[in-house]
C-alpha cells in the first residue's frame, strides 16, 4: 500500500475506504498528502468522511510544523539514523520468511556461504600477519639476548 | 490475507494492553502492508496512548519498508551480499537463542 495507492483511494466510491486511507495517512504522517487531504475535507459528499479529513489534516499538519516531511523521514530511516532497530527488524522478518519461502532461504543461504568464504581468506591472512608479528617479536628478542650474551664474553 | 494477520488482528481487541502491544510488535515485524488499515485503526482509536503510539510506529515502519522495497533494483551488490549474510548469521543466532 503505497502513497498512489492511498490517494487514489481517498476517491474510492465506499466512505469507509476513504476513511480507512486517510487515517493510514495520518497515521504515517504522510506530509505529501495535505493537498490531498484538504480537497476531501472540502469536497467529500459524506459528513463522517470529511470529519476524519479535518481530523487527518490537522495530525500532518502540526507534524509538518515541527518539521518533519516524509520525504526526510525516509531519507533518514534509511541512512543509519535507526540502523541497528533495522537490523533487528530484518532478522524477525527473516525468522519469519525464510521458514516458508524455500526461494529466500535459498538465496540467504548462498550469501552467507560466500561470506564465509570472504571471512575465512581474511582470517587466514590475518593469522599469516599474526604469525609474522610474533616471528619478528622473537627475532627482536633472540637479537636482545645475543646482545646480552656477548657482553657477557 | 495472511492467516497470521488474522490472528493477530483479533488480539487488538483484548483488553490486556499488553497483548494490544504484542500484537502490533508482531504485525510490524511480518511486515505486510495488509496490516495497515489495522494498525491505523489502532492509531485513531485506542483509549491508551502508548498503544496508540506504538501502533504509530508500527505504521511507520511498514510504510517506510514497503516504499523502500518498491525502490529496490533487481539483483544485488557485494556489499548486499556480504550484509544479508551478516544478517542471516544473526537470524540463526537469534533462532537458537531462543529455543
Amino acid at each position: 500500500m503505497d502513497f498512489q495507492q492511498l490517494t487514489n483511494q481517498l476517491y474510492d466510491p465506499d466512505p469507509r475506504k476513504r476513511i480507512e486511507a486517510l487515517r493510514i495517512l495520518a497515521m504515517v504522517e504522510e506530509t505529501r498528502a495535505i493537498n490531498a487531504i484538504l480537497l476531501v475535507y472540502k469536497n467529500d459528499p459524506d459528513e463522517g468522511v470529511r470529519a476524519v479529513a479535518k481530523w487527518a489534516g490537522s495530525l500532518i499538519w502540526q507534524a509538518k510544523e515541527r518539521g518533519h516531511t516524509t520525504e526526510a523521514a525516509l531519507e533518514a530511516y534509511f541512512k543509519g539514523a535507526r540502523v541497528a532497530e533495522l537490523e533487528e527488524i530484518m532478522v524477525d522478518r527473516l525468522i519469519l520468511s525464510a521458514e516458508e519461502n524455500p526461494e529466500l532461504k535459498n538465496k540467504l543461504e548462498i550469501a552467507r556461504t560466500q561470506w564465509e568464504q570472504v571471512e575465512s581468506i581474511k582470517a587466514a591472512k590475518s593469522q599469516t600477519q599474526a604469525m609474522q608479528e610474533i616471528e619478528k617479536s622473537l627475532a627482536d628478542d633472540l637479537d636482545l639476548l645475543d646482545a646480552g650474551l656477548s657482553d657477557l664474553k | 490475507m495472511d492467516s497470521r494477520i488474522v490472528v493477530w488482528a483479533r488480539r487488538l481487541q483484548e483488553s490486556d494492553a499488553n497483548v494490544r502491544a504484542e500484537a502490533i510488535r508482531s504485525l510490524e515485524a511480518l511486515g505486510d502492508g495488509a496490516a495497515l488499515p489495522i494498525l491505523a485503526e489502532v492509531f485513531a482509536r485506542d483509549e491508551n496512548p502508548v498503544i496508540r503510539e506504538l501502533a504509530q510506529w508500527a505504521g511507520k515502519s511498514i510504510y517506510y519498508n514497503l516504499h523502500r522495497r518498491a525502490q529496490v533494483v533487481q539483483g544485488s551488490s557485494e556489499e548486499e551480499r556480504r550484509r544479508a549474510a551478516e544478517i542471516l548469521e544473526k537470524a540463526r543466532a537469534k533462532k537458537l537463542g531462543r529455543r
